[in-house]
């Protein structure tokens, strides 16, 4: 696997706000990568930092090789719109996609056009009227077409109906088996995206939290379920995300069950059940308000 | 930096040429109709006499400064227009600010053209048949349609210049981008009024300006052009998607 993006200890302040802190990471060619995390997490001003909008207060970046900032050769590698992204006011959609082949080498007008037909939009409407889910689907089909090497999709079911969702991810996975890419999909509706993601980065309150392999989280963590004594004494040292329980029942949340000890959980009598991705992130981003911080 | 990356910044500035071109140019035809009219009916209700004092009285007319008004707010406009689009894009800040800076020179050029060829032909129609004014005017001198066509271009450049700062400023500080130009600019024109008042040398000024005449007084204005665009660059390039 080839390394295409390095982040090492990048922090990004805004006054006393420290909106990404102290994040290292690295991202590799052809992969589809889940950024996720709460609003305000800090998810868009990584983006930003990476794509070269924002400069990084300390920290170095290195996107193929090279910092993004003011870089033409990286940036025209990169697509990045954002879920804010501000279009000139006397655009229409039809004029976002004539002047997208002047910026994107790999653009594939007659891919675009397709997706204007599958999603609906119209060409011809002002930008500033379009709805919220028109105005992300204009983002999607940018982010589609442009089969940038690195791409970003920064909350591209925002407003989408079921239908155009469906859409996007059916299109997104047809198109990158074709040609493969790296994707980074930014969302806080983990459940829609789960299947798709590869890799997930979660970040909360700036800090990367979670950096890992999709399918090794899914399978790692485990609802323990079972009386509650039983329970209690199988998770007591280990790493519990979340405590459910009604009477004398309890089901504790554990972000890591080695196979043996699911194993050793069964023989005591409990029940071990999975946990969804976004119910994972929810129960990690999350720990602060239940520790009543 | 490459010759295609400031191209496509270029391009964006047109890429709707109802804003740029089609809308100023109706506008542009609507206020010339209008005078037409006007001068129309100041010959059919006034005597000879009258009609002669309309020729002399347009020639200084005003009518054709909505041009330099228009393009002042399209310059100011241009960039908060489409600086964070070309971002989303994947330019450089370099690459945009040069296709930008280019865009304005090219409407600059194209606008003082026409306004050449409307003052030759205004010229030639004895005032559009009416003896008006509108084009071939006394702010441009009487030195021939190809100077004039320079005069007003660097008139132009000169306005576009002043949009290019203030778009640029409001684009990386916003509002207050904005008051702390106006602010300055303020200070260094009484500054400069005080600076000639207090030593009472108004008389030197103008000889100064009337040694130079139109063709040594007009270039000069490709100075505040310059700082203008230096200065433009430089608060563009620490702009960020979020300023």
């Amino acid at each position: 696997m080839t390394e295409i993006v390095r982040v090492d200890g990048v922090t990004k302040r805004y006054g006393a706000v420290r909106a990404v802190d102290d994040v290292s990471l690295s991202l590799e060619e052809h992969r589809v990568y889940g950024l996720l995390g709460r609003n305000g997490a800090g998810k868009t001003t990584l983006m930003s930092l990476l794509t070269g909008q924002d400069f990084a207060s300390e920290g170095r970046i290195e996107v193929f090789g090279a910092t993004p900032v003011e870089h033409a050769g990286v940036l025209q590698q990169l697509c990045f719109i954002r879920e804010s992204q501000r279009y000139p006011d006397d655009f229409k959609p039809k004029h976002v996609f004539r002047s997208a082949p002047w910026f994107f080498p790999n653009w594939d007008a007659a891919f675009a056009e397709r997706l204007v037909g599958e999603f609906r939009l119209p060409l011809n409407r002002p930008i500033k009227k379009l709805s919220r889910g028109q105005l992300s689907a204009v983002g999607v089909i940018v982010g589609l077409a442009s089969r940038a090497p690195l791409t970003f999709f920064d909350e591209p079911y925002l407003g989408l109906d079921a239908a155009a969702r469906q859409l996007f991810y059916d299109r997104l996975l047809a198109d990158i088996a074709e040609r493969p890419r790296t994707i980074v999909l930014s969302t806080h509706l983990i459940d829609e995206v789960s299947d798709l993601l590869e890799h997930v980065l979660v970040i909360d309150q700036g800090r990367l939290v979670v950096d890992s392999d999709a399918e090794a989280l899914r399978g790692s963590a485990a609802n323990v379920v079972g009386p509650r004594e039983a329970v209690e004494a199988f998770v007591a040292g280990r790493e519990v995300l979340h405590r459910d329980g009604v009477g004398g029942l309890a089901s504790v949340t554990v972000a890591r069950l080695a196979p043996q000890e699911r194993e050793a959980a069964k023989a005591a009598g409990l029940e071990l059940g999975p946990v969804s991705l976004q119910q994972l992130v929810v129960r990690i981003t999350g720990q602060d308000a239940e520790a009543g911080r | 930096m490459s010759a295609n990356r400031i191209g496509a910044a270029f391009k964006l500035h047109f890429a709707n040429p109802m804003t740029v071109v089609t809308l100023p140019l109706m506008i542009f035809a609507f206020i010339f109709a209008v005078n037409w009219i006007i001068w129309l009916i100041v010959n059919l209700a006034a005597s000879e006499e009258g009609t002669e004092g309309m020729t002399s009285g347009t020639s200084w007319s005003g009518a054709s400064m909505f041009i330099f008004v228009w393009l002042l707010v399209l310059a100011v406009q241009a960039m908060n227009r489409t600086f964070h689009f070309a971002l989303g894009f994947g330019t450089t800040r370099r690459d945009y600010f040069l296709g930008t800076v280019a865009a304005l020179l090219a409407l600059c050029a194209g606008w003082a053209v026409v306004f050449g060829i409307l003052a030759g032909l205004e010229e030639l129609t004895g005032g559009w048949g009416l003896g008006g004014h509108m084009f071939a005017v006394q702010y441009f001198g009487s030195d021939g349609p190809f100077v004039r066509v320079w005069y007003v271009f660097l008139v132009m450049l000169f306005f576009a210049a002043l949009g290019l700062i203030a778009g640029a400023l409001f684009v990386r500080w916003r509002q207050l981008g904005l008051i702390g130009f106006f602010a300055a600019f303020a200070l260094v024109l009484v500054a400069a009024f005080g600076t000639i008042a207090l030593t009472d040398s108004w008389e030197r000024v103008g000889r100064f300006f009337a040694g130079l005449g139109f063709a040594g007084t007009y270039p000069l204005l490709l100075v505040p052009v310059a700082i203008a665009g230096g200065l433009g660059y430089l608060a563009l390039r620490r702009a960020t998607a979020r300023s």
